[in-house]
């Protein structure tokens, strides 16, 4: 119905049609693809097991030999009839899996996913004042976007994608993956891998931590904290030599980082090597950052009570 | 007899093996911890040395009040970092503990069954 002659009209119809060409090319979200990790293990859930339950999942499609009962001792609280994140993420360690924490968006879960990854989410079920937390593992997505679960007692659960958002939100878009620590996955990103990397070494699994480190710099060569973190191992399983070494590589990938210094100082010192010492110390000093004023201060006054005797280096 | 004798004595090397793993990060000299380092926020160091073993005391007390096994407690709270331990403590009755409420559902459930078998509610039977 084109109301005052031919010329116009069509032109007007061309724009429109272009314009709706337009839209239709450039979506404004990436369209679901369908994609079910169908090989995913399962265990049904007993009563409020489903951490020890949807751990158990992830761990046994990494490669681990256990299950939700040998789990449950490591996870489960009682008097809470649940567990918390923080010790799914111990577990994981536990089980000599590196426990990679996704950013909070829901295309983290997507890419995940794609790369055969199954990807624990905490889910609050009820309301924010009356929360039901629960923990699932999304398994996939359908063609039309509903999220494809292991939860609870059900094998398969499609969700729609809003009802899993709206859950996944309110329970704070907290999803984990369990990774080979010396494997990087593409997804991966630097900052969340190296320091997944370093909860092995703060609960004293240098081993695992070293191959995490070393994956770590594998992948991205010049990352400070990895480099670091092989020197702490080093350290701290006592071979002073090769952790001067890493420090010394550290200092030079991040000049003006303070901890690199600080931690050359310390095993140079501990070596003998007091005149060197405190020279890394000095260059420590001057890029001091308020987090590390203590630090420096501390190996300062380590190194003046070092007896002098040769070096060791 | 020697058997359970054995058992005590791996209990304790596991134990304390395992704390002390944890403890060895954290008696050592003036290095700067990797995590320390990799945690965006820079922590005051205002966990000292001392401080983040009796966190994990506590924490695995509290764990214990919470119907943990105490073997177990020790084991899961040497497992943590220090940085975890932090944030966990003081806090286990309050965080999200994911467990999910399937038995909840089932007796909402059945009361409604009842109510409505009883007539009191009309949910179930078609109109």
């Amino acid at each position: 119905m084109v109301p005052h002659g031919g010329a116009a009209g069509r032109l007007l119809f061309t724009l429109i049609a272009l314009l709706l060409g337009a839209c239709a090319l450039r979506p404004a979200t990436a369209p679901p693809v369908a994609l079910e990790l169908d090989g995913t293990p399962f265990f049904p859930q007993q009563a409020w097991h489903c951490g020890p339950a949807a751990l158990a999942t992830l761990l046994v499609h990494a490669g681990v030999d256990t299950d939700p009962e040998k789990l449950a001792p490591q996870v489960y609280l009682p008097e809470r009839q649940g567990s918390l994140q923080l010790e799914l993420v111990a577990a994981t360690r536990r089980a000599g899996k590196l426990p990679y924490l996704l950013p909070p968006d829901a295309e983290a879960l997507d890419v995940a996913l794609a790369e055969a990854f199954p990807v624990l989410v905490l889910q609050n079920l009820g309301s924010r004042r009356w929360p039901r937390w629960h923990y699932a593992v999304v398994i996939g997505r359908d063609v039309r976007g509903a999220w494809l679960l292991r939860s609870g007692t059900e094998f398969r659960q499609r969700m729609a994608e809003r009802r899993f958002r709206a859950v996944w939100e309110r329970g704070g878009r907290w999803a984990m993956v369990t990774l080979d620590p010396a494997q990087v996955p593409e997804f991966a990103e630097e900052a969340r891998f190296v320091d997944a990397a370093a909860g092995f070494e703060a609960v004293g699994q240098f081993d695992l931590a070293a191959t995490a480190y070393r994956a770590t710099l594998a992948r991205w060569p010049g990352n400070f904290a990895a480099r670091l973190g092989l020197g702490n191992v080093d350290y701290l399983r006592g071979d002073r030599q090769s952790a001067a070494r890493h420090y010394r590589l550290a200092t030079e990938l991040a000049p003006s980082h303070p901890a690199g210094w600080n931690n050359l100082a310390t095993v140079l010192g501990e070596m003998g090597c007091r005149d060197q010492a405190l020279a890394a110390l000095e260059r420590g000093e001057a890029v001091v950052t308020p987090g590390f004023v203590d630090a420096l201060a501390e190996t300062r006054r380590t190194l003046a009570d070092r007896p002098v005797r040769a070096c060791e280096l | 007899m020697l058997l359970s004798l054995l058992r005590i004595v791996l209990v304790h090397v596991l134990v304390w093996g395992l704390a002390l793993a944890g403890f060895s990060s954290a008696a050592h000299g003036a290095i700067v911890s990797t995590q320390t380092v990799t945690q965006a926020e820079v922590r005051e160091a205002r966990l000292a040395r001392v401080d983040a073993l009796l966190a994990q005391e506590r924490v695995a007390d509290a764990m214990v009040q919470l119907g943990v096994d105490p073997l177990d407690a020790r084991l899961r709270a040497a497992a943590l970092s220090d940085a975890e331990l932090a944030q966990l403590e003081g806090r286990l009755e309050s965080l999200p503990a994911g467990g999910d409420a399937l038995v909840i559902l089932g007796i909402v459930f059945l009361v409604l069954l009842v109510l409505d078998l009883t007539g009191v509610v009309n949910i179930f039977t078609r109109r």
